[in-house]
């Protein structure tokens, strides 16, 4: 392998971990504060997509691009609302129940988008500069996997600065640390949920508009990306936002690495192998939970 | 309204299957000091947890100033004036020590937006000071406890409850404790509720006790009227 196609994969690596990030947070920030799993998590991807595809239509070009971000995360963001106060709110600490119930709200959505939208998916019309690429020598790096990348540090950025600085992110360090201690001190940690879940929901559509650049968006587009998504969580250590990015890069690299050995459904099973290794050496993942804060 | 700024009815409470309070009937007048006493295993921090609502009452009533708290969630009594200083302090293990006094501030409720800790509360901890960048998890246990009543201060209660403040602290730490809690008593207002077995240490600035057994109030008076040592029967074995 030279270097050229090995500096193009490492790339490549960069913008798959992008993807895995922001289709994984969410589900990492609500299981840390609420030891929830959202099963539909998916479907907010392919939600964000859908709203990508639909602003484009309405407004085209770079413009369209730039209106599809904000648009798809406030969706994506009240679908989340609209979960949590309706189901997860009222089958707190009732686990399986909550996977059973969001599992039905993740085929609902599925089959509400194959109504809508058809089976088939749409293709969202990205702007000519999006389609063009950058190239170093022999290193080519595609623009909208730049964009991608671009928009990921963006969100992990105002994430942090969210979490740490600001006074919403000060409760829900403090819910997060002392659930009993927060309400006592005046925290409405209900409140702190709901938008904890919120937001996460509101960046996995995030990730549906940047799989929409790259691909169809298709009823079960978030059933694909929701796996590695998982994984993700389970190796950063269930719920801290600097081991899941550490673990999303990992895995990011990884895959694209594997592709240039094997076939995709090769890569993935190895993908697979890997995530098991790693909790065997490492069983507390990345970050271990008992030693962390929220925002580490 | 009554004249009692705390007032228990009938209040019962405990943990799934078993019942550990009994039909509590307490009232705590405006600015009193109420000591709590009882040995281990009565019911103390229950009460305590019952009233600040972190614990589900199981029957009867909690009235502030007048208004029902029992149906409330324990946000909305720390908003309408109840501080807490819990067993153990519960300080927030990852915050630093100003953030801890900021999380405190949440209290105040929709007033919060723009407030800041109260420089009295260095002036009683100038430890606090010192310290305040540091996490909470990395302060000693008498830092933690100067630092949990800073907290529940900073949220500027009408009430503040606190549970076994000097358990495991040194003396000199304990007097500061002593001249926080006349501070604030003189000063603020507050009316205090304080669970404590050092009952040297009560009886030096509280003017009432109630004495617990079982999940119930047994005695009740004013600290003038009975010693220290009558009362000491109800703490030791
Ligand atoms: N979380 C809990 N679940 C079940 N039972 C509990 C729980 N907490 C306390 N208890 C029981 O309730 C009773 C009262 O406990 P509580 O902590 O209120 O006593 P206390 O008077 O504060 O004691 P101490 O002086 O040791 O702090 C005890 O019998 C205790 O075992
Ligand atoms: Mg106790």
């Amino acid at each position: 392998m030279d270097a050229a196609l090995l500096l193009n994969q490492l790339f490549n690596g960069i913008s798959v971990a992008s993807i895995y990030l922001l289709a994984a947070l969410g589900l990492a920030l609500s299981f840390g504060l609420m030891r929830v799993i959202n099963m539909a998590h998916g479907e907010m991807l392919m939600l964000g997509g859908y709203l990508a595809y639909l602003t484009l239509i309405w407004v085209p070009g770079a413009p369209g691009i730039l209106l599809a971000i904000p648009v798809a995360f406030v969706g994506a963001a009240a679908m989340g609302a609209l979960i949590q106060l309706s189901l997860i709110r009222r089958l707190m600490n009732r686990p399986l129940d909550t996977l059973l119930a969001t599992w039905g709200v993740s085929l609902i959505l599925q089959q509400a988008a194959r109504d809508i939208f058809g089976a088939i998916g749409v293709e969202v019309r990205a702007p000519d500069w999006l389609n063009d690429s950058l190239q170093f020598g022999a290193v080519v790096i595609p623009s909208a996997r730049l964009f991608i990348i671009l928009v990921t540090i963006l969100v992990l950025g105002a994430l942090a600065l969210l979490i740490r600085r600001t006074r919403i992110g000060l409760t829900v360090r403090a819910v997060n640390q002392d659930r009993m201690m927060a309400g006592a001190t005046g925290i409405d940690a209900g409140r702190v949920d709901l938008v904890v879940f919120a937001l996460g929901t509101g960046i996995a559509g995030l990730a549906g508009v940047v799989l929409a650049l790259l691909g169809p968006v298709t009823p079960s587009v978030g059933q694909s990306y929701i796996v590695p998504a998982f994984l993700v969580v389970i190796m950063g250590g269930l719920g801290s936002v600097l081991g899941t990015t550490v673990a999303a890069l990992l895995l990011g690299l990884f895959s694209a690495l594997a592709q240039t050995v094997v076939d995709v459904s090769a890569a993935q099973m190895l993908l697979l192998l890997f995530v098991i290794i790693f909790i065997q050496v490492r069983p507390q993942g990345v970050i271990s939970i008992r030693s962390r804060a929220l925002d580490e | 309204m009554s004249a009692d700024l705390l007032e228990l009815r009938g209040l019962s409470s405990g943990y799934e299957g078993s019942r550990v309070l009994w039909d509590i009937d307490l009232a705590v007048a405006g600015q009193d000091i109420l000591a709590l006493i009882g040995r281990n295993g009565v019911g103390k921090t229950t009460l305590l947890k019952t009233i600040v609502g972190v614990q589900a009452a199981s029957g009867g009533q909690i009235l502030l100033g007048g208004q029902d708290m029992t149906a409330l969630p324990s946000h909305r009594r720390a908003r309408a004036g109840i501080g807490y200083v819990p067993q153990g302090r519960h300080i927030f293990p990852h915050l630093s020590v100003a953030e801890n006094l900021d999380a405190g501030l949440s209290a105040c409720g929709t007033r919060t937006r723009g407030r800041r800790v109260p420089d009295y509360i260095f002036d009683l901890f100038p430890k606090l000071h010192e310290v305040r960048d540091r996490k909470g998890g990395f302060l000693s246990g008498g830092e933690q406890q100067q630092l949990a009543i800073g907290r529940a201060l900073a949220g500027a209660p009408r009430l503040l409850l606190l549970d076994e403040p000097t358990e495991g602290i040194q003396p000199n730490v304990v007097d500061q404790i002593e001249q926080a809690l006349r501070h604030a008593a003189r000063e603020l207002s507050l009316t205090i509720v304080v669970v404590e077995q050092y009952l040297e240490f009560v009886w030096r600035f509280a003017n009432r006790f109630a004495a617990m057994r079982d999940g119930r109030i047994v005695k009740e008076g004013k600290t003038s009227e009975s010693k220290a040592s009558d009362v000491a029967a109800f703490v030791s074995i």
